[in-house]
């Protein structure tokens, strides 16, 4: 466990992790980028790998399992939906008035991977305790060079450097968090793994490399919860399918209330599984642009009472497509 | 300037080249094995020739093929175009391997190589293709121009090289040749009650005495239900023996990804018009037995061919398990949910008409979601 993990929690003062690490960074200039990144105005290069290298010095300090406190919303995948990730705090609360726990996926798939990304950095930034994020399957080199972030990056700055720049700071994302401490809500983007009984051995694994292909690191950004017995070959050719005694077990073991988990598309936007041990959030409305299923995000309050709001896609705003956008893929 | 019709064919020819992209990224990402080698022709007589049909200029031309072929498929699209492929070529297979003497009539098949498979792979079958006339001439200079698909076809012709809009026009679009016909035709005009003479060039080199089998891959669903219907019943009328129908298409099942498809496709000009009409597999059924008067009536979607259907069924799986764990290993699957939804809306239908005993039996060798109508 780090020092940060033990602290107790504290609002104020807000910048506490920032003066520690000795990070100087200007709130005006930070504020600034932030608002521009939210209109989707190009960032400079330079100003990426400095936001980059900055959240890594926090991240750095960050335990692989996070502690959270509550009130906390938990968010699932985004894709790069920038206009759907501003629909929510626009709905849900700006951070850092209302705290916010993401479980991955910012990038790949949506339009403006690199926005939504360097949008949530930014926050961490600025407001370090009051945003936590956590690695999904797509913050990878191997997963964005197929997914369309590279293609993003390359396409937005000619060169590679961004998506590198990115692709560091994956590496230093947690790898889950527990929300409430003790009897809590245990939140990881993919699910569990049968090299995994304890939250203490993820707390140990060595997680700064690029994702690996197999083992616990790979299973709880690739698994998948579903109606079988034990373990299952997942379909997805990495981690694997578990079942309710699988979840059951590892609730039990660890003193925890209920696995939050995200990595599905849930076309309701979320789906408690058994007996409300286990749930998938979502966060990308009509996911690809395609897939017309609606968003939804949990809220933890300090009673840990789960709150659901779902939300749908920002369509009306015409810059959530861009005008010269690939095409929608089907089948014609 | 292209009037609205002319518009909306534009966009429904469009779609072969989305296609062949995607049989293109397959077939690169190495799901189709062995490699299918008549691809590359078909797109270097796209490249040299889409400037010179109609609503294209060279520069709209040279942008639409990049965009096209120059964008990385995503996995889920790769797997899907070669499981329509693997599964069409199946069907057709235990046709060809049961009747031996038959014809396969590919309806605006457009760039599709299956012609060229099975004419290499099968000795006595006849293979015919209708299409747009400028779509079959794509396929006509690809064929002329290569020397192996030439053999294939059995065609004497001269290798053609077109420098100009005339010359393409001028273009004779058909090729016919002992066992392969590609034939220009708008199958819409089926509808408008033509004379018997409209109807020659579709029938000059059809047999009627032979087991056909008739394959629609995306393509019935541009025209509407009661073109649909004409389309059907014609083939149907003009076989004396076996006529069996394999159809592949995107079906809406009323719910909210079908209604966002529909509003996305509109964007690209493209209206799918039985896929509210015929919303499902039950409807599908309705009309190919109730309207259509066809029998033995099969019906799937992707979602169970791909294996992410759950099933107890006993019956042999579409795709053997070794098939499955091969595309497996390809690629990374981001999403299996996604997967499920977006193949779930295309179907497999099968159905056909036979005044005598004859039945295609090979057709029973898969597992179909609903098979118990006959």
């Amino acid at each position: 466990m780090s020092r940060y993990d033990e602290l107790p929690w504290k609002f104020e003062p807000r910048p506490s992790t920032s003066q520690r690490l000795n990070i100087h960074t200007s709130p005006n200039t930070n504020a600034r980028t932030i608002q521009n990144i939210k209109q989707c105005k190009h960032i400079p290069e330079a100003d990426v790998e400095e936001l980059c290298s900055k959240v890594i010095e926090l991240l750095i300090q960050e335990a692989n399992i996070q502690h959270v406190d509550t009130p906390v919303t938990i968010c699932g995948d985004i894709h790069g939906q920038l206009h759907d990730l501003l629909t929510l705090f626009k709905t849900g609360g700006e951070c850092p008035g209302t705290q916010y726990l993401f479980l991955g996926d910012f990038v790949d798939r949506g339009f403006y991977s690199l926005e939504s990304f360097l949008l949530l950095v930014a926050l961490k930034v600025r407001y370090p305790d009051r945003i936590t994020l956590v690695r999904g399957n797509h913050e990878s080199r191997q997963i964005t060079t197929v997914y369309g972030f590279y293609d993003e990056c390359v396409r937005k700055y000619g060169s590679v450097n961004v998506w590198r720049y990115c692709c560091e700071v994956f590496d230093y994302l947690s790898l889950g968090a527990i929300v409430g401490g003790k009897g809590g809500v245990f939140c990881i983007h993919g699910g569990l793994s049968p090299d995994i009984e304890t939250v203490d051995q993820i707390r140990i694994l060595d997680r700064k490399q690029e994702v690996p292909h197999e083992g616990g690191m790979c299973d709880l950004l690739w698994s998948d919860p579903e109606d079988v017995q034990g373990w299952a070959i997942s379909p997805r050719g990495a981690g694997f399918l578990f079942g309710e005694n699988e979840v059951n077990t590892f609730l039990h073991h660890n003193n925890i209330l209920l696995i939050a988990r995200a990595h599905q598309l849930v076309m309701e936007g979320y789906k408690e599984m058994f007996n409300q041990g286990l749930v998938t959030v979502w966060l990308a409305p009509n996911y690809c642009y395609r897939c017309g299923n609606i968003a939804s995000v949990l809220t933890i309050d300090d009673d840990l009472n789960r709150e659901y709001k779902v939300f749908e896609a920002a369509t009306q705003d015409v810059g959530a497509i861009p005008s010269k956008k690939p095409a929608v893929e089907y089948f014609i | 300037m292209l009037s609205p019709l002319e518009k909306i064919d534009k966009a429904i020819r469009a779609t072969d080249l989305d296609a062949l992209a995607c049989r293109h990224s397959a077939n690169q990402a190495n799901y189709i094995t062995p490699q299918d080698p008549f691809i590359e022709p078909l797109i270097l007589s796209y490249k040299s020739n889409l400037q010179y049909c109609s609503g294209y200029t060279n520069l709209s031309a040279g942008r639409t093929l990049r965009s096209v072929f120059g964008e990385r498929k995503l996995p889920l699209i790769n797997r899907g175009t070669y499981l329509r492929t693997k599964l069409i070529d199946q069907v057709t297979e235990e046709f060809i391997k049961q009747f031996d003497v038959c014809q396969i009539l590919s309806l605006g098949g457009g760039s599709d190589t299956r012609g060229f498979r099975f004419l290499e792979k099968f000795e006595r079958v006849i293979y015919h293709e209708i299409d747009f006339p400028e779509s079959t001439k794509i396929k006509k200079v690809a064929i002329l121009r290569n020397e192996k698909l030439k053999s294939i076809v059995e065609s004497q012709g001269e290798s053609v090289d077109i420098t100009s809009k005339e010359q393409f026009q001028q273009l004779s679009p058909n090729l016919h040749t002992k066992r392969y016909h590609l034939q220009s035709y708008d199958l819409r005009k089926l509808s408008s009650g033509l004379t018997s003479e409209d109807v020659i060039p579709l029938l000059k080199h059809f047999d009627s005495s032979l087991p056909t089998l008739v394959l629609s891959e995306c393509v019935l669903c541009y025209a509407s239900p009661s073109e649909n219907e004409e389309i059907i019943k014609f083939w149907k009328h003009q076989c004396r023996g076996l006529v069996s129908f394999l159809i592949y298409e995107p079906m809406s099942l009323n719910d909210s990804f079908g209604a966002t498809m529909t509003k996305n496709l509109l964007q690209r000009g493209i209206n799918l018009q039985t896929f509210n009409e015929l919303p499902d597999l039950n409807s599908r059924l309705v009309f190919l037995s109730d309207i259509c008067g066809l029998s033995h009536i099969k019906l799937t979607n992707m979602s169970d061919v791909g294996g992410y259907v759950i099933y107890s069924s006993s019956k042999k799986p579409w795709i053997e398990v070794s098939d499955m764990k091969r595309i497996n290993k390809l690629e990374f699957i981001d999403e299996v949910e996604e997967i499920k939804l977006l193949f779930e809306h295309y179907c497999l239908c099968y159905a056909e008409s036979s005044p005598g005993d004859i039945t295609f039996e090979g057709v029973n060798e898969v597992r179909w979601e609903s098979d118990d109508w006959s």
